[in-house]
């Protein structure tokens, strides 16, 4: 088992290594004058030449590739953010939470909804059960999720009024973050607020604030684990050992349950950490429609506002987070799975 | 924790989770004028966060903005005008020839933190911005409108005269120099506050404004709270929420849902649906200080000849462009200058659209079929011109039925600044927003043969020396009235010269909840909220 971890990790190294290489080139390769971006419309040329050297622009590009990889590695220096002036570790640490309770959310309606909605489909097969379930997963994944979210709020916030439209967190409630905020997770905060008998309004603001985006949010990973879910069970279902299960005369919920479940949950559990990699990386377009301050968001605005030292750094957070999730993935697969723990060792 | 309105709660569940709605409205008074009343909260609405709250360290609106209400300034720009009016400064005396001012400061006016506002205080203000060996200086990585405005080289001191008196030594006189401090960058500090805080400063907020400083959340919203200690006429909300809704859907429907009382930069079309959906919405409109143009390069033939420039002032359309582009909310310009910028001159007469004469001045020209040329366009949307393709291709057509074939062209944002500002371009189109609302800042700044050397602001490359010897002296002469005589007279023989085609200013819009009250839109953009109050 460990030495399979191990060996995925060393294959991550050159993968995120390819990953840096291939942002920074990017960066690079980006038309324009970063320096006179940066400066902006109305600049002298001293300071479009003095941010010229403080972005080291004027030195050669494996140079500069250099010294970004140095601080990277050696000192986890994602280096400034020029728009925020700030280093880009600091709008990591309020945004990356902002995204894993968003995800989290997402998560936790797309998981148990896509697996049941796959078992109904695998089982009521070629019923109108399982047309429904395709339908629904085809329309989740197929659906614009900036046109899915105007949806949503045109119909519960303005036409029924009882969820709001963007934000996280009611701007009537006083919460204060930065002084407040335990895990920077307000759904959590307000629950150990609430806990400590300090009131529950911030938990119902921030939990009601959550329903809308991880809605929208976990639309597409639904459809993939409900379609997965799907295809694995019709596999199992047709197997022998399912057959003789039936044979023993279990019951048909036992048999597809307990017997059926643990070989099929293999492969949702990859498709689950795949899906789990994209959203934990930051939902752009989610974070974007409902002004949730996340990962995703923050990379939008680091393109919008030419921050290319953000863009670099985030976009390869984003890589590692997603690279991350995969090997979470590998070793879920080699626990629930013996014969991958056999083969690898 | 401090909790309040709760307006309705009700529960609902959701799927698998059970959550707990509360129902969110904000005021729903019906329009009334009646006197104004204290207290309520104001939810402010609008598309971007502040970078920071130093306002000498940002240029963009979103810091801006904000900033104008936390801080102020020796003189301010009068409500909805650009006319300067005192402020922080009761008086002020203009000596030596325009080379010195000399400001009289309000007594008991008090920062914030509960310290005075006094000569030290704004001598420490300007000096941060201006001196290298400042003890503040180092606290930003430039001070980017100081120098920007042509600070660091027109002022030679700055010092203190007693406790009340701030006297300024420029290198040589400039009539602006009263306007440019009138922007939010010359904002007066609290000194206790900056030397605690230092470059935390500009998260931290320490003026005199009506509001102070109450909270930020980054990416979310931004809280100021009334200032109880204010010198001046006290604000009447109790807060005021700046959320911060980037998508411009996302942000209509929070203003349908009632859950902003105010939105900013709505497009055209989103006005037309906010009158359609929330007919108790009042929206309303000013001139935005900025100007959308055609800029025909004059170094570059056939745009040499003065008869070519005119022709094409006549081939172009304004008004369609207007009601096409603009939706209507634009106004058609005839000079480089707003008409809310004092100097404007109403007597000139715009082109107007006449192909045939067009036609004939091209003839004259020594172009009876035309020619074939190139046009630039914008290739982002900026607030003077929403949709540079939209108006590139209207020009086209337009052009090409006095027979001029022009090819539509652009690049990248950066490298279009480049190649415009080096005079690459035969026609481009191009914009500027004000600054100080002084004519200078557009005149001289886009039409000035001072300006025309690349890399240049005045991408007409128009040189012409009597009316650079106009903007100069305008420059240096203080008394507004002479000022403004010189301007107009620039202005007629820039129109006959005809470098640009002047298209449109673009209108400035607000929808507001039927609630709010007292609210001003300035030509400067400032978005100020100490004289809003909530009508519940």
């Amino acid at each position: 088992m460990l030495s399979m971890i191990i060996k995925r990790l060393g294959l991550a190294v050159p993968v995120l290594l390819f990953l840096t290489l291939l942002l920074f080139l990017a960066v690079k390769l980006v038309p324009g004058d970063a320096a006179l971006v940066m400066a902006g419309e109305k600049a002298s040329p001293e300071r479009v030449e003095e941010i010229r050297v403080m972005l080291q622009l004027d030195q050669p590009l494996y140079v500069q590739f250099g010294s970004y990889l140095g601080r990277l590695v050696f000192h986890f220096d994602l280096g400034n953010s020029l728009f925020h002036d700030r280093p880009i570790i600091d709008l990591l640490r309020t945004a990356v939470p902002a995204t894993i309770e968003l995800g989290l959310a997402a998560l936790l309606i797309a998981i148990p909804m896509g697996i049941l909605l796959g078992v109904l489909a695998a089982v009521y097969r070629n019923t109108w059960v399982d047309k429904l379930a395709t339908l629904l997963a085809l329309t989740g994944v197929s659906m614009p999720i900036f046109w899915l979210a105007l949806v949503l709020m045109y119909f519960f916030s303005i036409r029924l009024g009882i969820l709001p439209t963007s934000g996280r967190i009611s701007d009537l409630i006083l919460f204060d973050p930065a002084t407040e905020s335990i895990t920077r997770m307000y759904t959590i905060d307000g629950l150990i607020l609430g806990l400590r008998g300090q009131g529950w309004e911030t938990f119902q603001s921030a939990a009601i604030h959550l329903v809308l985006p991880a809605l929208a949010l976990s639309t597409i990973p639904l459809a993939h684990i409900c379609r997965m879910t799907r295809s694995s069970f019709l596999e199992i279902l047709s197997q022998d050992y399912i057959r003789t299960a039936r044979a023993k005369g279990l019951s048909p919920w036992i048999v597809v349950m307990k017997h059926a479940f643990r070989n099929a949950s293999l492969q949702i559990v990859t498709v689950t950490f795949l899906q789990a990699g994209a959203i934990f990386g930051g939902a752009v377009i989610t974070e974007t429609m409902f002004s949730w301050p996340g990962l995703g968001k923050v990379l939008v605005e680091s393109i919008g506002s030419r921050d290319f030292p953000l863009v670099q750094s985030g976009t390869l957070f984003v890589g590692f987070v997603f690279v991350l999730f995969n090997l979470i993935g590998d070793v879920m697969y080699g626990i629930l799975d013996p014969r991958t723990r056999l083969k690898s060792a | 924790m401090l909790h309040f309105r709760k307006v309705t709660s009700s529960i609902t569940s959701m799927l698998s989770l059970a959550v707990v709605v509360i129902a969110l409205s904000v005021g729903d008074g019906a329009l009334a004028t009646t006197a104004p009343k204290s207290g309520g909260v104001l939810i402010y609405g609008r598309g971007g966060d502040s970078v920071s709250l130093d306002p000498g360290k940002e240029t963009d609106g979103e810091s801006l903005n904000v900033c104008d209400n936390i801080f102020e300034t020796l003189v301010r720009f009068k409500p909805g005008s650009t006319e300067i009016e005192p402020a922080l400064a009761e008086s002020w005396e203009v000596k030596n020839g325009g080379k010195e001012y000399v400001f009289k400061l309000r007594s008991g006016v008090k920062f914030h933190d509960g310290t005075d506002m006094n000569a030290d205080a704004v001598v420490f203000s300007m000096l941060r911005q201006h001196d290298p060996k400042h003890e503040a200086y180092g606290y930003a990585k430039s001070w980017d409108y100081w120098g920007d405005m042509g600070f660091s080289k027109l002022i030679t001191s700055v010092e203190a005269v007693g406790q009340d008196r701030v006297k300024f030594v420029l290198t040589h006189p400039e009539a602006p120099f009263l306007a440019n401090l009138a922007m939010s960058f010359a904002a007066v500090v609290s000194p206790t506050a900056v030397r605690k805080f230092k470059a935390d400063f500009a998260k931290n907020p320490v003026g005199t404004g009506a509001f102070s400083f109450g909270g930020w959340t980054k990416g979310e919203r931004i809280v100021l709270n009334r200032f109880d200690g204010y010198w001046g006429p006290k604000a009447y909300v109790q807060r005021v929420i700046i959320r911060s809704i980037p998508d411009s859907s996302a942000r209509l429907n929070a203003y349908l849902a009632k859950e902003i009382h105010m939105m900013n930069l709505p497009t055209p079309d989103q006005v037309a649906s906010i009158k359609k959906v929330r007919k108790d919405s009042q929206v309303i409109q000013k001139e935005a200080m900025n100007v959308a143009y055609l800029a025909l390069n004059t170094q570059k033939k056939p745009f040499d000849n003065v008869k070519v420039r005119q022709a094409i002032n006549l081939a172009i359309d304004k008004k369609a462009l207007i009601s096409g582009v603009y939706s209507g909310m634009g106004r058609e310009a005839v000079n480089p200058l707003p008409p809310t910028v004092w100097g404007y001159n109403d007597a000139i007469k715009p082109y107007p659209y006449d192909v045939a004469k067009a036609k004939q001045l091209l003839a004259e020209a020594g172009f009876p079929k035309g020619f074939d040329t190139e046009l630039y366009y914008l290739p982002v949307s900026r607030p003077y011109m929403p949709d540079g393709k939209t108006v590139a291709t209207a020009i086209q057509a337009n052009l090409k039925q006095v027979g001029i074939n022009a090819k539509l062209v652009t690049y990248e944002w950066a490298i279009y600044l480049e190649k415009t500002k080096n005079g690459e371009h035969p026609m481009a189109l191009m914009g500027w927003t004000g600054d100080n609302g002084d004519p200078d800042n557009f005149l001289h700044v886009l039409l000035s043969g001072t300006n025309a050397v690349a890399p240049a602001n005045n991408i007409a490359f128009y040189n012409n020396k009597e009316v650079t010897a106009l903007l100069e002296s305008a420059r240096r002469e203080v008394d507004q009235g002479k000022r403004a005589e010189l301007y107009k007279k620039a202005q007629v023989q820039i129109h006959a010269d005809a470098p640009w085609v002047p298209l449109a200013h673009s209108m400035d819009l607000m929808p507001m909840d039927p609630a709010v009250q007292g609210f001003v839109l300035n030509p400067t953009g400032a978005r100020k909220f100490d004289t809003v109050w909530l009508n519940r």
